[in-house]
């Protein structure tokens, strides 16, 4: 209860304590004011009461002076009693020397004058005490001084009388003004005790269709007539809104069988979506194995153009020395051979042999090189290989395609370095990059270079491979892993070349692949990838 | 005094045994101290006199047509045939002013004089009266003076005889007694800080 009240919940209290302190600060700083000028009026009265009498006094105090009647003096001087703040008083007269010499004192004789009362000439507050030292003149010369000694106690006294009719006067207006401000506030508050009565009921029913009585003609009528304006605005858009809901309820029920229909379209569109999906990935094998099998229909026509010519030399050579022995045969038979075509015969058939077994040996060198490096690509082996001499393989078997655009290509490696990796992966990342260079890169560019570098990292081979082709643009060589994206479509390019390298990289030999380019500066690409799987 | 020769007289007795002029010499000098001493104590009561006159002058008004203007001398006679040592105290007040007027001291022998020149002198704002003139003046002469001028005497007898104001000696004290009487027919006003101080004649 106690807290309510000091919390002022209610606009009821909230008045009344707002009146209550109007009030009170009103009357404080009225009722301070006024008796601050009361007392020092009442001072100022009292200071000058004193010095009236006291001048009064110093003028009747001349003849005593001057005619030495100490009798006289002190008869006026006790004229004081009227004023008891006057607590003492004493009279003195200057000689021909300009001294001093006590004449008489109020209230008791004084054995010894006060000294130094000229400087109480200005009147001196000590306190209470007021001191007061008046010249007494005649004819203009100073013939005597006059020296009061008051005691303002009266002063207190008034002071706490103030006091007094302060307090009483503070309790009797906030008591009066309680009394009005509660009298008044049911008055000023019945509109709005009504007002928030109205407010409950609509709350508490939901009837926006009440009204407030706005017939009155002040504030309340107005905040009636907008409450009023409010409920109407608030019944309008309650009905809006009750449509609303409605459409909205109605639509509902729609939508779950639509939901129903789309979610059956939907998941035909997906299952459509999944065997399309099925069948790109089925494409993009079936191109990746045909892109392979180009690789090795083109390696299968590189080993046949070379092995073509010592087969060819051998076959010349062993024909040639077939008629040369045809000839000998014949001459055998006619009993024409010679010596001489004896020596003939025989020094050409070792050349046609030597010819022959040479081209023959050749031709089984290339083979066999060609046989390794077919079988790595068509199978997936990991076996041990010198790299240095597995990359000049893999050249030779590319010589055919060199041939035409006849780039230079360095291969710098560290003889004898041994790794164990997919072998057959490897040379198809080889073949790819350099057709890919061969294709895309040396158009239009003098002195083609394709610089091979193999070095061993710890315990991974790093592969930098980089031409000085056209290179690529930036936005090009974000995309040159994604498969089918080619810069030659239509022209040969299946866009799968650098798709099947990142895939050989990543996946056969567990490695890492990134490429760098700026357009008119060449292409690079580091491979890293294990020494041994 | 007389008591002081009964004691003189004794010791002269006693002294006259053992040496003539030695009580010769003795007598001599009281003599002379006696002479001093009333030579002395009149002065001082001249002296005490002329104070009271002068400061008396402060508090009075006189009636404007006895006096030309506020710039005129303040005349202060004295009458009486053994008015010298007065004079002498009196005179030493001329070098001061009284509410702003220059004071003459004027002395007359007889009351003839002071009829036939107090015109010559500039009339007589205070007048004082010794012993033994005032008795020789009429009430008329008396109604007269007192118009213009403040008659002080220092006798009751002169203010029983018409005299405005009277400086009584009372042991060494000088009172100052008032006729209001005497006052009432005269255009002289005493100040009320005066009269408050005065004592009034003839005393309830």
């Amino acid at each position: 209860m106690r807290s309510k009240i000091f919390q002022l919940t209610t606009f009821k209290a909230k008045l009344v304590s707002l009146m209550i302190g109007v009030t009170f600060i009103s009357l404080l700083v009225a009722s301070f004011g006024l008796a601050v000028v009361q007392i020092k009026n009442f001072r100022n009265s009292l200071e000058a009461s004193t010095l009236s009498t006291t001048a009064i006094l110093s003028f009747n105090l001349a003849p005593a002076l001057v005619f030495d009647d100490s009798d006289s003096a002190r008869q006026l001087l006790s004229s004081f009693e009227t004023l008891p703040q006057v607590t003492m008083a004493s009279v003195y007269s200057v000689d021909e020397r300009g001294e001093l010499a006590l004449v008489a004192s109020y209230p008791v004789e004084l054995d010894t004058p006060v000294s130094n009362i000229k400087a109480y000439l200005t009147p001196r507050f000590n306190g209470q005490e007021h001191q007061l030292t008046y010249p007494i003149e005649l004819d203009g010369d100073v013939i005597g001084y006059l020296y009061i000694q008051s005691s303002f106690d009266q002063l207190d006294a008034f002071k706490l009388q103030m006091t007094e009719v302060v307090i009483i006067t503070m309790v009797l207006c906030l008591l009066l003004a309680l009394a009005i401000s509660l009298k008044f506030q049911s008055i000023l508050l019945r509109p709005l005790s009504h007002l928030v009565e109205l407010t409950q009921k609509v709350s508490d029913d939901k009837d926006y269709s009440i009204r407030v009585d706005d017939k009155s003609n002040d504030e309340f009528s107005h905040l009636a007539q907008s409450f009023n304006h409010m409920l109407e605005q608030i019944q309008l858009h309650d009905r809006r809104q009750r449509e609303v809901e409605d459409e909205i309820r109605e639509l509902n029920l729609n939508l779950e069988e639509k939901v129903h229909k789309r979610a059956i379209a939907l998941e035909r569109a997906n299952e459509s979506l999944l065997g399309t999906l099925d069948e790109l990935h089925r494409s993009q094998k079936q191109l990746v194995e045909r892109e392979k099998m180009a690789s090795l229909g083109g390696l299968v026509a590189g080993i046949a153009h070379e092995v073509n010519t010592p087969i060819g030399i051998g076959v010349t050579a062993a024909s040639h020395l077939g008629s040369l022995l045809s000839q000998l045969e014949e001459r055998y038979k006619t009993n024409t051979l010679r010596e001489k075509d004896l020596t003939y015969f025989l020094e050409n058939a070792n050349e046609g042999v030597s010819i022959t077994c040479k081209n023959l040996a050749r031709a089984a060198d290339l083979i066999k090189s060609f046989k390794q490096v077919a079988v790595d690509q068509s199978s997936d082996n990991v076996r041990l290989l010198e790299i240095n001499d597995y990359f000049h393989e893999i050249l030779l078997s590319l010589r055919p395609q060199i041939k035409k655009v006849a780039p230079q290509i360095n291969v710098v490696c560290d003889e004898g370095l041994l790794i164990r990796c997919n072998a057959g992966a490897l040379a198809q990342i080889l073949t790819n990059l350099i057709i890919n260079s061969l294709i895309h890169g040396f158009e239009g560019v003098e002195h083609e270079t394709i610089n091979i570098v193999i070095n061993k990292l710890e315990e991974n081979i790093r592969l930098t491979y980089d031409d000085n082709g056209v290179g690529m643009s930036q936005d090009a060589l974000e995309c040159i892993f994604e498969p089918f994206y080619t810069t030659r479509r239509g022209q040969g390019g299946s866009g799968l070349g650098t798709h099947l390298v990142y895939n050989l990289v990543t996946q056969a030999l567990h490695g890492t692949i990134s490429a760098t380019s700026k357009h008119g500066e060449g292409l690079r690409f580091e491979i890293n990838f294990p020494e041994a799987i | 005094m007389v008591g002081l020769y009964g004691i003189e007289n004794i010791k002269l007795k006693k002294c006259r045994a053992l040496w003539n002029p030695c009580r010769l010499l003795i007598v001599c000098l009281l003599l002379f101290s006696s002479s001093l001493f009333a030579i002395t104590s009149n002065e001082k009561q001249a002296k005490l006199t002329a104070a009271f006159i002068y400061q008396i002058s402060k508090f009075v008004t006189w009636p404007e047509s006895g006096i030309a203007s506020s710039q005129d001398d303040l005349s202060i006679c004295i009458l009486g045939k053994d008015h010298f040592v007065l004079m002498q105290q009196l005179t030493r007040f001329e070098s001061k002013k009284s509410k702003g007027r220059s004071i003459k001291i004027h002395a007359f022998d007889s009351k003839e004089n002071l009829l036939s020149n107090q015109g010559a002198a500039g009339g007589c704002q205070i007048l004082f009266s010794l012993n033994g003139e005032w008795s020789s003046f009429t009430l008329e002469e008396i109604s007269h003076l007192k118009q213009s001028s403040l008659l002080i005497g220092k006798t009751r007898y002169f203010l029983e005889e018409g005299g405005m104001m009277a400086l009584i000696q009372a042991k060494s004290k000088i009172n100052i007694f008032v006729n209001p009487e005497a006052m009432e027919g005269s255009q002289i006003k005493l100040e009320s800080r005066l009269r408050a101080l005065a004592k009034t004649f003839p005393q309830l």
